[in-house]
């Protein structure tokens, strides 16, 4: 093993955890705001972002709230395993929907 | 005779020479004894007292006035004080290392950063997360883990121990390895 070691700086851990919650999210990276902390020894993740959803019609409109659970579930998950570190808790603020008009495929 | 000189130069090193305290015990000693024996002189003579004559101290002694107890109380405070200067050891904040051809004399500090070295390879975090500090027959480490990452507390232990004993200072150390509970994000 060569000597040394690498290091990572909480910037960019928040990097990676900004672009993680913006996939599951369905928005850009720059709307997604993200905060790292310590609790008692795991990760802590604050996101505040907006959430995109399909128009509130039909009969397969998924709820928000379940919608923004299973991204906490997921974002926890990815950041583990991008990172390498045990995630504590992630904390999701939505800050806003974003209706995204799914075009019909003809 | 090398090592016995060896073993005096290190024992000389680990601890505080009493010379400087010795030798002002003794003078005040000294100028107490000149002083009693002018006033003896003195009054055997017929003179009159710098201070006190001596048939005046003894009276003193035996009707005690507030002087007296005062000065009796200062002379049991220093007699404290020179006693715990002759029986606490004076141990120095060094250790020495064992070698056959030199005399190893380290001072904690370095002794400290060696362990806190050991330990932060281990546990792989920054050397700022590491507080080590040795005292005569101790090492306390104390690791603060990075937020995840967990610190296997028994692995530090085992390599700052191999280490301990790898370097074998004298006296011995006992190594106590904590890991904070609340960690740092980054690594």
């Amino acid at each position: 093993m060569i000597a040394g070691r690498v290091s990572v700086t909480p910037r960019a851990l928040e990097s990676v955890a900004r672009g993680v919650a913006a996939g599951h999210l369905g928005v850009e990276a720059s709307r997604v705001r993200v905060q790292l902390s310590d609790k008692q020894g795991l990760l802590a993740v604050a996101i505040a972002a907006p959430l995109r959803s399909a128009p509130f019609t039909g009969a397969d409109a998924v709820g928000l709230v379940t919608q923004s659970e299973h991204a906490r579930a997921n974002i926890a998950r990815d950041v583990a395993t991008l990172v390498g570190a045990q995630v504590g808790t992630v904390s999701l603020r939505v800050t806003g929907i974003d209706i995204v008009e799914t075009r019909r495929v003809l | 005779m090398t090592d016995n000189t060896y073993r005096r130069i290190l024992r000389r090193e680990r601890f505080r020479s009493r010379s400087a305290s010795v030798s002002i015990a003794l003078g005040l000693v000294a100028l107490g004894a000149a002083y009693v024996a002018v006033e003896w002189v003195l009054s055997f003579l017929g003179q009159r007292a710098l201070l006190m004559s001596p048939q005046a101290a003894v009276d003193g002694v035996n009707s005690p006035s507030v002087w007296g107890v005062t000065a009796a109380g200062t002379a049991i405070a220093l007699g404290l004080v020179v006693l715990l200067l002759a029986l606490i050891p004076g141990r120095r904040a060094r250790h020495t290392l064992p070698h056959d051809r030199l005399a190893i004399v380290v001072d904690d500090a370095v002794l400290a950063s060696a362990i806190g070295r050991a330990a932060r390879t281990e546990a792989s975090v920054p050397a700022d997360r590491v507080r080590t500090t040795v005292s005569a027959r101790r090492a306390l480490v104390a690791v603060t883990p990075s937020s995840g990452i967990a610190v296997d507390k028994p692995s530090v232990q085992a390599a700052t121990e191999r280490l301990a004993a790898d370097l074998a200072p004298v006296p011995p150390l006992r190594l106590a390895v904590s890991v904070l509970p609340s960690g740092v994000v980054g690594s």
